[in-house]
């Protein structure tokens, strides 16, 4: 059951990860200056999670990249793009009606 | 550092091709952040890169997060790839079983049933062979028509409409999922038949057999083969599409024309044996063959044109059809 558990914990996570990220995208970040945001507003995720997935959403299209040497190595800075703020701000709209039903549909079950 | 260096050239062996250079020195960058970050606490620099690489993990695991995760096969093409693979895992076998046993009567002049079917018992193995390498190619054909010409399967993003369903056929577009199977099954076995059981094409008298076809028949042979691969091809396309189309038809006319062309210059070559038994020269038989492949080959040519011009006299239907 432990194992059930934890894959679908996974799974729920998946979705809200993509969020939290492209949420703090709204300004310029390079790989671990976003896990430091995301950590201190208390969202602890995987470096190995991360990268790939700021990869993948920059081939989307969704974020513009860029490397910039600054003291004392180069990095790849990511942030939102016009697409990406739209999309980010479609998929807010989703979760927060999302989150309301399935807040309400607990609240039936209790 | 040597450490952090060993740690990626081991992700880099799993990475994707084209986005080694870039990921490795974004990689390097991120692990080095992190270094920094835990030499300012005051650990050594190597306990430090020591204890990131620890929980960064396996480099296969790192490096596997990198790889977009596709399927081979689309979704769209699933069900057809599906059905394909079906008909050929039926119809292979059972054609090469019934075409070696179909040589095995003809050959063997005093055979028990026994015999019969120890040679059907014997040639499965080499049937079996043969499914799996045909199931591979059409598995290679549907992976390359994904790979390569994807777009053509990516359905535009339209709001649905059922007033924009398509018409049902017309009767001249219409064709049934058994008409299509039976071709491709027919084509199958007459392609197996003439390429790699000719010797069955014989004139047969008592234990004597004389082949019909003598090597003249090997150049016209790849002509055939063309008509008949294409012919399956529409007819594979037919499975998935349900319906005929213009364009469909316009081949189906052209091949028929081919097919037609085909028979007349196979009657008027020289690919038939004289056929000589016991003395007595039946070279007749060879000749009424030739005779029915004219008649034939001109019906299907005047049959096809007629079919075809009596599709677009129904403009009004097939225009109806367009605006869908």
């Amino acid at each position: 059951m432990q194992e059930i558990i934890k894959n679908l914990n996974q799974e729920l996570r998946k979705g809200t990860l993509v969020l939290a990220v492209l949420s703090q995208l709204k300004e310029k970040h390079y790989g671990y200056s976003l896990v430091e945001s995301l950590n201190k507003k208390g969202l602890r995720i995987e470096q190995n999670t991360l990268y790939p997935l700021l990869r993948r959403l920059d081939k989307q299209g969704l974020l513009e990249s860029t490397w910039e040497v600054v003291e004392p190595r180069p990095r790849k800075y990511y942030q939102l793009n016009k697409i990406g703020k739209e999309v980010l701000i479609e998929l807010s709209k989703t979760y927060k009606n999302n989150y309301q039903t399935i807040i309400s549909l607990l609240k039936e079950e209790s | 550092m040597i450490l952090l260096e060993r740690y990626l050239l081991q992700v880099e062996r799993y990475l994707p091709f084209k986005e080694r250079k870039d990921t490795i020195e974004e990689l390097r960058g991120l692990i080095l952040d992190q270094v920094d970050s835990l030499v300012s606490t005051g650990e050594s620099e190597e306990k430090a890169v020591y204890k990131v690489l620890l929980d960064l993990g396996e480099p296969k695991e790192v490096a596997n997060g990198y790889h977009e995760i596709r399927p081979i096969i689309s979704k769209e093409l699933e069900p057809i790839l599906m059905l394909v693979l079906k008909i050929v895992s039926i119809s292979l076998p059972l054609t090469i079983l019934f075409a070696e046993s179909l040589s095995f009567v003809f050959n063997t002049s005093n055979f028990t049933f026994m015999d019969f079917l120890l040679n059907i018992a014997y040639n499965i193995p080499s049937a079996l062979y043969a499914l799996v390498m045909a199931l591979g190619t059409v598995f290679i054909i549907f992976y390359l028509i994904e790979r390569f010409a994807q777009p053509k399967f990516e359905f535009n993003e339209k709001i649905f409409n059922p007033d924009h369903l398509p018409d049902i056929p017309i009767k001249v577009f219409k064709i049934s999922l058994g008409e299509s199977i039976f071709v491709i099954l027919i084509t199958v076995l007459a392609l197996y038949l003439i390429n790699y059981q000719q010797g069955l094409i014989s004139v047969y008298y008592d234990d004597v057999k004389i082949p019909l076809l003598n090597s003249n028949f090997d150049i016209i042979l790849p002509f055939i083969n063309i008509g008949w691969l294409t012919a399956i091809i529409l007819h594979i396309y037919y499975l998935f599409s349900r319906t005929r189309n213009i364009p469909s038809k316009t081949i189906e006319t052209i091949l028929g024309i081919y097919g037609g062309i085909l028979l007349i210059v196979l009657a008027t070559s020289n690919i038939l044996n004289e056929v000589v038994i016991d003395g007595y020269n039946l070279t007749v038989l060879p000749n009424i063959l030739k005779i029915v492949f004219i008649i034939v080959g001109c019906s299907s040519i005047v049959a096809k044109i007629i079919e075809y011009v009596k599709m677009f006299i129904n403009l009004e239907r097939i225009n109806e059809l367009d605006k869908n």
